[in-house]
């Protein structure tokens, strides 16, 4: 996934968020961009969730708990009975995987970051962080359009360079709300990999809060996976040791 | 004197003509008696294998699992594996099975990963299935309730660990999502077949079902029976026995492999003898008609004294024959010979092998077999005595008069 759904729809989940956006006239692409990446940063976030997959052989649902810090570090424990304990740490840009009977601790690298998250249509890759969007891509406002009956700003990004998993975006974003509602994510031949889709939103306290997230990769057939967040609590307080190798394995 | 006595005669007075002749016979002899023992070995060494390591002569799977075996589809399983594996061995005929977990694996160790193919089975019963104590290189093979591997030399290599070494194994679970165990390698096998080698570990059934998150229930049961020709009858009847559950049963012959290659390439092989003998037979050809105008004269004098066209002929072709006949046999020997040794030390085809994705092992043994040896022999004798026959009808054209006056 790419860095902006990442940061939108993804594991970020935990620290999506966005704020509605009213009175706000963002005009160029950078400041679309700027007010996109805003509403989604919090200093700490909680939530609790499921993750709805849907493949060829049926459905399935794994629920997990995250914590976040920051947008560097974050925390998935998974709490379903088949993965009850396994738990996946995101800190210094690096993923580290827990599983219970494992002795050591499991540090992806290279191509074993496209690996699929727990079968789902998310991989680990769509979990490291980037420098954000504006520093990772070249951004252009290609006008806005109507989608799924929102008003919405579409964005075209270019990478800036080959660092980054996907080649290119596009994304609609809210015009009023500032929350992007739908993602293409296409490979360096330009084939459409992954597609973000949020689906519901919830608000509290003024802020709206995405809580159905549909991800489909089209690299697979007939899979999607759909996020669920049921609990959401943000700017709590939460031990920075949480994200330590350490407590992963204690 | 008899023909056949002038024509043994005849073949002494030009031993280098002879020899010629024999030399290319006997060398066509002696290379298909090789091809065939060299194809009869791999036949020998594919079958065993794949009774071993792949298929079994019967293999009991979900009816949907080979639709979907690219994706690994774990939950795709055979149920109730234990009651199954109880009721197989009480089966007479039924020589060995081997209930198995097949799981695609990372192996994870010290931040580098590896790709393999895991398989998780009961020790106790493999040991007689596949004989796989037999290829211990070092270690002794775990039980069940142990947390340790056993694991390909070739796979051993690229982390270069070895006995009493850990390592971790991330796989799909049934539910397709993902679990990791680490394992202590309790022994390392060389196996036959190099990209087995070089991608297989085998772990405890019970270790294997906690890894993969899966009930009493294995991905297949492979089967062995005493007679092999008795495996689609078997199939048969294990379908009648558990009709109504969701498994696709096969004998072996039914499921694609490289054997079908092997069967399609002796008939391939049986063609090239052919063009083999026929090579051979050019120079038969070739050497009786020089024969014939290099003995004009002689052609002339034996049928102006009364010898018919007839005779003629017999004599020239018992000529060919005999060379056919000497030359054959003395190839086959020298190729039993040659077969016999190579029987014993094999082919090693070492890192030819690598990579290639046939259920073949890297050591052929040649099979020597009288059957065939037989069959050669008389195949080189019967085709190059026709192959000399046709030549030999000309000396029945030629005209006694016309004969003795060529120089």
């Amino acid at each position: 996934m790419g860095r902006h759904m990442r940061a939108n729809h993804l594991f970020i989940l935990i620290v999506f968020t966005s704020m509605v956006a009213t009175g706000l006239s963002a005009q160029t692409a950078e400041e679309i961009v700027q007010r996109l990446e805003a509403n989604e940063t919090h200093s700490t976030a909680f939530a609790q969730g499921r993750m709805l997959i849907h493949d060829r052989f049926g459905d399935r649902t794994t629920s997990f708990t995250s914590w976040s810090s920051g947008e560097d570090d974050s925390l998935i424990e998974f709490t379903s009975a088949g993965e009850a304990g396994q738990k996946i740490l995101r800190t210094n840009d690096q993923i580290y995987l827990y599983y219970p009977d494992a002795a050591e601790l499991i540090r992806l690298r290279g191509s074993a970051l496209r690996d699929s998250v727990m079968g789902s249509d998310m991989s680990y890759e769509d979990l490291t962080s980037g420098g954000g969007l504006l520093s990772d891509y070249r951004v252009t406002l290609a006008g806005t359009e109507t989608v799924e009956g929102v008003e919405t700003f579409r964005l075209e990004l270019e990478a800036r360079s080959r660092s980054v998993p996907y080649a290119s975006q596009t994304i609609w974003v809210d015009t009023s709300r500032f929350v992007g509602v739908l993602t293409h994510l296409y490979s360096r031949s330009g084939d459409l990999i992954k597609v973000s889709r949020a689906l519901e939103f919830t608000e509290r306290d003024g802020r709206i809060f995405p809580v159905r997230v549909r991800i489909e990769d089209r690299l697979r057939r007939d899979t999607y996976t759909e996020f669920v967040f049921d609990e959401i609590e943000v700017s709590i307080s939460i031990d920075p040791s949480l994200f330590s190798l350490e407590e992963l394995t204690f | 004197m008899r023909l056949s006595q002038v024509a043994l005669r005849n073949i002494s007075r030009n031993r280098r003509r002879s020899l010629l002749s024999g030399i290319a016979i006997g060398v066509a002899a002696m290379s298909i008696l090789l091809l065939f023992a060299l194809v009869d070995g791999m036949e020998e060494d594919l079958a065993r294998n794949l009774h071993d390591f792949y298929s079994g002569m019967v293999r009991i799977r979900h009816s949907d699992y080979d639709a979907n075996e690219l994706v690994s589809p774990l939950h795709l399983r055979v149920e109730d594996a234990d009651a199954k594996v109880a009721t197989l061995q009480s089966l007479e005929g039924v020589a060995g099975l081997s209930p198995r977990i097949n799981f695609p694996t990372s192996i994870y160790r010290e931040g580098e990963t590896y790709n393999a193919q895991g398989i998780g089975t009961d020790f106790a019963l493999e040991v007689g299935y596949s004989g796989i104590d037999e290829y211990l290189v070092d270690g002794t093979l775990p039980v069940a309730g142990e947390r340790r591997m056993v694991i390909g030399t070739g796979l051993a290599a690229e982390p270069e660990v070895g006995v009493g070494d850990s390592l971790t194994l991330l796989s799909p679970t049934m539910r397709r999502s993902s679990n990791a165990i680490t394992f202590e390698i309790a022994a390392t096998i060389s196996l036959p077949v190099a990209s087995l080698n070089n991608m297989a570990l085998y772990i405890p059934l019970d270790q294997a079902r906690r890894l993969v998150q899966m009930d009493n229930s294995v991905t297949e049961i492979l089967v062995k029976l005493d007679n092999e020709r008795d495996s689609r009858e078997l199939a048969s009847s294990l379908l009648e026995r558990w009709e109504g559950e969701p498994l696709r049963i096969v004998s072996w012959r039914d499921i694609p492999s490289a054997y079908s290659f092997i069967e399609l390439a002796r008939g391939v092989y049986n063609g090239m003898a052919i063009v083999f003998f026929l090579l051979g037979s050019t120079v038969i050809i070739t050497t009786t008609m020089i024969v014939i105008f290099e003995r004009m004269r002689e052609i002339g004098t034996i049928a102006a004294m009364g010898m018919t066209g007839r005779q003629i002929i017999q004599l020239f072709f018992l000529e060919a024959l005999f060379i056919a006949i000497a030359a054959a046999f003395a190839g086959v020997v020298v190729g039993s010979a040659i077969t016999l040794v190579l029987q014993q030390v094999g082919i090693d085809l070492g890192s030819a092998l690598d990579g290639v994705e046939l259920e073949i092992g890297s050591t052929i043994y040649p099979k020597w077999n009288l059957l065939t040896t037989g069959f050669v022999f008389a195949y080189s004798v019967v085709v190059t005595g026709l192959a000399s026959y046709f030549p030999s009808r000309k000396v029945a054209r030629i005209e006694p008069v016309e004969a003795l006056h060529t120089t």
